[in-house]
């Protein structure tokens, strides 16, 4: 394990000196692969820790996106601040949405199906609501400073992406170690099994939805003042519910480092994918291929790159 | 002084009566054996009792508290803990950290939860297969898994769902030796069984079901020659010839 630390510090301090190479294509690449790789770490510990597959995670980065705009916009108010709120009120939607899941018991797709719905509702609201801009989306104005969180070049939002990134990964792995980490994954193995063993199984899914929604949040507030646009069609979409998953299904789910792998794996050619797609006038299609991806993975992955990388390298890190 | 009493327990599926007004008393410290053939209401009554389901009517105190109404968590904290028939082991989890689950119902602390989920894994004998995931494990050691993760709950009465069935003579010898070593440290056992030679060895009482009635309660000497029983079990007709 130690060797382990040791190596993902290394790599941390290399990303720490990166920027010093790059030009902004490239850096620009970076924050993708740490913002979606933050992204599939929340959703993970919902789906991947939980075992309840949520396909609206888009609503929360949309919540948390408006909610930190509109703050801004009306009262002044700090994003940093905003990103805070912003996410507390995730926290509750999430909640909501997980008391009419869990206490009915609904699992699998009819839990997928809830999640979907409230996206889309979210995404309604949006796109209907005159004060979040409706269809045009917000946009907003540039005020570069820390306090706004709005910076000119990728440099500050490289850092802050990355400095997600690892907050991130502490949180995940602190939880793995913990009781309450211990207790998800017994409800995602067998939630019979884990409720008779003295698991409070309906507070603990609520636990794990809470903490997923509020982190997503964070990264929707972090991504508004990154665009200076927010629209439901990009924030709240199905389409970005998506993006968010595939990440940890290619690396693997319930793993701290899956999210990471798969960022690292395909956010590249996904980039790639969906620019040149949409150059040569056939956007959209991108989510095809991804569907694909995500086929191909399935088949042959079924748990993601990271048992493959256990077999692989597994006993030079981790010595028992 | 009784640690479990049932009264009147009754509960329906549907036009099938699988409880019928079954009371019953388990004393502190005692081995109880449920017994009688399939459909006899036995896990219905372990499922009552664990918070699974509700009965229709009837009462069930545990430590002179009411039990009825209770999540099956709540149930576990107040120290009644029970397996399954049919083993729900956490598959992807090392039988080690199937334990750890466990013994966090009494202990908050990670460091203390390891610990004891290591001598419950040495006491039950899997100490060389902690690190193994439960998916790699043969039926004896799931059951004997299963007892681990429900001994890591620090119960004080223990719920059994046919540990025994689908194990061989050996096995289910090592088993009831270790069940014996379960009792003698205090726990108060609940066992439903259908292999008659563990009933025998280990309980000090029987109770006989029969479609959702209790037809006999005894010591095991008497029980087994019960006629009612041994219809219950072989058929009218054996009864009739055997006279």
């Amino acid at each position: 394990m130690k060797r382990l630390y040791l190596f993902l510090g290394v790599i941390f301090l290399v990303l720490l000196a990166l920027p010093g190479v790059l030009n902004n294509y490239w850096m620009e690449i970076f924050i993708l692969i740490f913002f979606y790789a933050y992204l599939g770490q929340c959703w993970n510990i919902l789906t991947g820790y939980t075992g309840n597959i949520s396909l609206g995670h888009a609503l929360y980065v949309g919540i948390g996106g408006y909610t930190a705009t509109r703050l801004a916009m009306v009262f002044g108010l700090s994003p940093w601040v905003g990103m805070l709120v912003g996410g507390l009120f995730a926290t509750g939607v999430g909640l909501v949405i997980g008391f009419l899941g869990f206490r009915f018991g609904l699992r699998g797709v009819y839990f997928v199906l809830i999640t979907i719905s409230f996206a889309e509702i979210g995404r309604l609201i949006a796109l209907h609501l005159e004060s979040l801009g409706s269809f045009m989306g917000l946009f907003i104005d540039f005020n570069p400073g820390f306090l706004n969180m709005q910076f000119r070049g990728n440099l500050p939002y490289y850092y802050i992406s990355l400095g997600l990134l690892v907050f991130s990964l502490i949180v995940v792995r602190t939880l793995e170690l913990s009781k309450t980490g211990r207790y998800l994954v017994a409800i995602r193995e067998d939630e019979e099994a884990a409720e008779s063993l003295g698991v409070n199984t309906f507070k603990y899914k609520m636990v794990a939805i809470g903490l997923s929604a509020f982190m997503t949040a964070l990264g929707g507030a972090f991504d508004a003042n990154r665009i200076f646009h927010l629209s439901p069609d990009r924030v709240m979409s199905m389409a970005l519910s998506i993006e968010i998953i595939l990440r940890p299904i290619i690396g693997g789910m319930g793993t701290v480092l899956g999210p990471v792998v798969g960022s690292f794996l395909i956010t590249l050619p996904a980039e790639w994918t969906r620019a040149y797609l949409s150059e040569v006038g056939r956007p959209g299609l991108h989510m095809v291929i991804y569907g694909f991806v995500l086929i191909f993975a399935v088949f042959f992955f079924p748990r993601g790159i990271m048992p493959l990388l256990n077999r692989k390298l597994g006993r030079f890190f981790i010595k028992e | 002084m009784s640690l479990l009493r049932i009264d009147k327990i009754a509960k329906n599926f549907g036009g099938l009566r699988a409880l019928d007004n079954v009371s019953f008393e388990l004393r502190s410290g005692e081995i109880l054996a449920v017994i009688g053939p399939n459909g006899a209401g036995k896990t219905t009554l372990f499922n009552i009792l664990t918070g699974f389901i509700k009965p229709d009517t009837g009462a069930a105190l545990f430590q002179n508290q009411s039990l009825l109404g209770l999540k099956p968590h709540r149930i576990c904290q107040r120290g009644l803990v029970r397996t399954f028939q049919i083993v729900k082991p956490f598959l992807e989890l090392s039988v080690l950290e199937n334990v750890i689950v466990a013994a966090f119902n009494r202990l908050r602390n990670p460091k203390d939860a390891a610990q004891k989920a290591e001598e419950v894994i040495t006491f039950v004998g899997l100490a060389d297969k902690r690190r193994a995931l439960a998916n790699e494990l043969n039926l004896p050691n799931r059951k004997r898994l299963e007892l681990a993760r429900a001994l890591a709950t620090d119960p004080t009465l223990l719920m059994l769902d046919e540990v025994m069935a689908g194990i061989n003579p050996t096995e289910t010898d090592n088993l009831i030796g270790l069940i014996r070593e379960i009792h003698r440290g205090g726990k108060t056992i609940l066992l439903i069984e259908h292999v008659m030679r563990g009933v025998m060895a280990l309980s000090q009482r029987i109770l006989v079901l029969n479609f959702g009635k209790k037809i006999a309660e005894g010591v095991p000497g008497e029980v087994v020659k019960n006629p009612l029983v041994v219809e219950a079990y072989l058929g009218e007709e054996y009864c009739v010839a055997s006279r």
